[in-house]
């Protein structure tokens, strides 16, 4: 498996040689070499370049914590900069194969699942899925996972085993056991339980809808209705609840009530699928998709939130305040040197 | 990086009644400015207050980095932006263009 997925790449030669060379400096821990490795790549500025030190770790530490990261870097190289989608495959399946530890095994199998539905020929999830499953049961996160892997291939019966799943750990126990280490406040771990039964519930929906059992997935949708105000500071849902419940109204007949969901995802946060399902309202509830743009601005002001005036020092110790902008367009942005 | 890019929409639009404030949440002081210094950044660079003035958690609910708000000319936080990948400052000049021609 693993000489034959070798064969496939390009560069062979290459990458055995390295491969080798990476065997001989087991010694050191995974931790360390990687760090070696970072540093090599601060004096490289090339993708080809890069992406051999990474597929040289990978294969050397299979089974190290460091490697699933090293594996998304050969990933995002390979497809995004070196235009080079087969072999972000090909090499994702080499890791897979050559690493023995469960968990391990299930990173990269979502990992090359992900990009075996971009190249359009899709690895089979509930085999990677199943696998960890018959060493111990999935944590929410892993069942996640599987659901967000599942909807990009279009898998949905999959799609509904698992989030069904993660419906059985939106408690406040279950909540705290996953993070024994944190005393969260009780609001904190409420707000986190309403967050993870409303993931569950609105990817539960979304399969049903697409397995045609819309009445079902209503029913689902209506369940969590008290979740559907749950959104951030500028009015984006934390939850895909909203879209995945426009997109059930849209197609149940109901394109006002639909466009009513999906606008602060389409609009405020830029998700493409919504705005498209949202474009989809406008024209069954208008005949015509002329207005579109006009009629999207207006309900973007009509829900956007007025920024709250604060006041904060400047690097010469001067305090600036928002008010002072005033009649300004302008960039609020975040950001630490971290 | 965000900021850089930021930068470059500043010196294209800051004549036509647009700014950029950027806040640090950490208030890593030294290492902010000598970023700041070295990007050569014109526009406004605050920093996040302490404890009961901590704004960007406490305030704007903002835990991920970067991330930015686009806020039109009453107030009005029009666009909301996570993360940075290439290709997204011309997503957020688009914006900004639409804002100042509206």
């Amino acid at each position: 498996m693993r000489r034959h997925s070798v064969g496939l790449a390009v560069f062979l030669g290459v990458l055995v040689v390295l491969g080798c060379g990476g065997q001989a400096d087991k010694q050191i821990s995974a931790g360390a070499a990687y760090e070696q490795a970072q540093e090599k790549l601060d004096t490289l500025d090339n993708p080809q370049e890069e992406v051999l030190i990474f597929e040289e770790f990978v294969r050397a530490y299979p089974d190290s914590e460091e490697a699933i990261d090293a594996l998304g870097a050969v990933i995002y190289l390979r497809s995004k900069k070196l235009d080079d989608l087969d072999g972000a495959v090909s090499f994702a399946q080499t890791a897979w194969s050559m690493a023995i530890d469960p968990k391990t095994r299930f990173e990269y199998g979502v990992r090359l699942h992900e990009i075996s539905v971009e190249a359009g020929n899709p690895v089979d999830l509930r085999v990677i899925a199943d696998e960890l499953a018959a060493d111990r049961p999935l944590d929410f996160v892993e069942h996640l996972a599987v659901v967000e892997e599942a909807e990009k291939g279009g898998e949905w019966e999959l799609m509904l085993e698992h989030s069904a799943s993660m419906g059985q750990f939106a408690n406040a126990e279950t909540f705290r056991a996953d993070y024994p280490d944190d005393d969260f406040s009780d609001e904190r771990v409420d707000f986190s339980v309403k967050r993870r039964r409303g993931w569950a519930s609105a990817y539960q929906g979304a399969a049903l809808v697409h397995l045609d059992r819309v009445d079902e997935a209503m029913a689902v949708f209506e369940g969590v209705a008290d979740l559907s105000t749950l959104s951030n500071y500028v009015g984006v849902p934390e939850i895909p609840l909203n879209r995945y419940w426009g997109k059930a109204e849209l197609i149940q007949g109901r394109p006002e009530r639909a466009a009513e969901l999906l606008a602060p995802d389409a609009l405020m946060g830029r998700d493409d699928s919504a705005l498209d399902d949202l474009r989809a309202a406008y024209i069954a509830t208008n005949g015509t998709e002329e207005g579109f743009e006009s009629y999207a601005l207006a309900v973007r002001q009509s829900i956007a939130t007025v920024i709250d005036d604060v006041t904060l020092d400047n690097y010469s110790g001067d305090p600036v305040s928002l008010a002072s902008m005033g009649g300004k367009v302008f960039v609020m942005a975040f950001w630490n040197p971290g | 990086m965000e900021l850089p890019r930021l930068q470059t929409i500043w010196e294209k639009y800051r004549n036509q009644g647009f700014e950029v404030i950027a806040i640090e949440s950490n208030r890593e002081t030294e290492r902010a400015v000598k970023f700041i210094e070295e990007a050569k950044l014109g526009f406004t660079c605050l920093e996040n207050g302490e404890d009961e003035s901590e704004v960007v958690e406490g305030v704007f609910q903002v835990w991920g980095y970067p991330s930015s708000f686009i806020v039109d000319r009453q107030g009005r936080i029009m666009y909301y932006h996570l993360g940075f990948d290439e290709g997204d400052e011309k997503v957020i000049e688009e914006e900004v263009l639409s804002l100042l021609e509206g």
